[in-house]
């Protein structure tokens, strides 16, 4: 936990709350599933082609 | 406007009578034949303020195809006759390009037209003019067409339009569990364009106006806190709490592989960071965020290169 910590310093102290719970947060997270239509349509069309 | 004599206000009056009357083709061609005769006299007011009116007026009478024919006309004679890219100048098209409805073949045509005309506003920027890019985002969301209106909005300098369509566009057609990813993925790409003022706008209206996200910042999706602190980052040029928290919000990053080489790419627009080594799949920002935590902050070095080639990575 001391080594991890360190990044506690280099952001403005009132983010550091907010941060540390959303690290607990993306521990629990589900992964991400299939991505909608949609959501798909606004990523570049040269990526578009390698991704589906 | 031009004051050639009673002859040509003889001719439009005959003109606009042939289009009441119905004889829509007969007109059409006479508006072709003038346009060119003043074109071929360096009468260039008088030729665009012709075929604006003949536009109008075929359109407004719902003949598309011609109306459309003139619409490319008057864009031709605006780059013949190194027309400004102004507002007033970009109504005229826009306004007619408006009226054409989506089905009409013709009005892709008009469309890259008149972008390639909006080019001269601005050399720099590669993609058009962002008030035209404006009006045809906003004419494609009121139709629904939620994919080119995007498109148009990345372009243009309305964020306060861009998150209210992606709102409506999330609602209608994401799914829930990418109320986030929709926003995120506007705010990297205008990012990725140099407009940080778009990107902190869009993010901030599509916040505050998406049903589902109801308190914040801070919020309680990490991604979202991500994208209110990485826009204070970049504000604020720390390029330490920039790469903090690109590591800390990895497993959020990665819920789209792409964020990552967006990532990178604001890393050196906006940091100074070189770019990565190797292929760019995910690794570079690996280098990156390493190379800043063993270089300290250098500030910004200029090391990027100003053309930047983000927009080709956009189109």
């Amino acid at each position: 936990a001391m080594e991890t910590a360190g990044w506690e310093a280099t952001v403005p102290a009132e983010w550091v709350p907010v941060i540390n719970q959303d690290i607990s947060r993306q521990r629990r997270q589900a992964p991400q599933g299939g991505l909608s239509d949609a959501y798909l349509a606004g990523m570049p069309p040269k990526r578009m082609k390698l991704t589906q | 406007m031009a004051t050639s004599g009673r002859g040509t206000s003889r001719v439009l009056l005959k003109l606009r009578q042939n289009v009441e009357e119905g004889n829509y083709y007969e007109a059409h061609q006479m508006y072709r034949t003038l346009y060119h005769r003043y074109m071929a006299q360096k009468k260039h007011a008088e030729a665009i303020e012709l075929i604006y009116s003949g536009a109008s007026l075929l359109l407004s009478h719902n003949q598309y195809t011609s109306g459309a024919d003139l619409c490319l006309l008057l864009v031709e004679a605006f780059n013949i006759s190194d027309t400004p890219v102004v507002t007033e100048n970009i109504d005229k098209v826009a306004g007619l390009v408006c009226t054409i409805p989506s089905d009409v073949p013709e009005r892709g045509k008009c469309i890259s037209s008149a972008l390639q005309w909006s080019k001269t506003s601005n050399k720099a920027i590669k993609t058009g003019d962002p008030e035209l890019h404006q009006r045809l985002a906003v004419k494609l969301w009121q139709e629904k067409n939620y994919f080119e209106a995007r498109y148009h909005f990345l372009h243009s300098c309305d964020g306060e339009g861009c998150a209210s369509m992606l709102v409506e566009y999330h609602v209608a057609n994401g799914y829930p569990s990418e109320v986030d990813m929709f926003v995120a993925q506007a705010v990297f790409q205008y990012l990725c364009l140099k407009n940080k003022a778009c990107a902190t706008l869009t993010f901030h209206m599509y916040t505050e106006k998406h049903p589902a996200i109801s308190s914040g910042p801070p919020f309680i999706l990490p991604l979202l806190n991500f994208l209110w602190f990485m826009l204070m980052a970049i504000e604020g040029g720390k390029l330490t709490t920039f790469t903090v928290l690109c590591e800390q919000y990895q497993p959020s990053l990665k819920r789209d592989p792409i964020y990552l080489e967006y990532l990178d790419r604001i890393g050196q627009l906006f940091f100074g960071l070189p770019p990565p080594i190797g292929p760019p799949m995910g690794g570079g920002i690996l280098d990156n965020l390493l190379r800043g935590f063993l270089g300290g902050e250098p500030g910004n070095d200029d090391e990027t290169d100003s053309s930047g080639p983000a927009e080709e990575e956009l189109d």
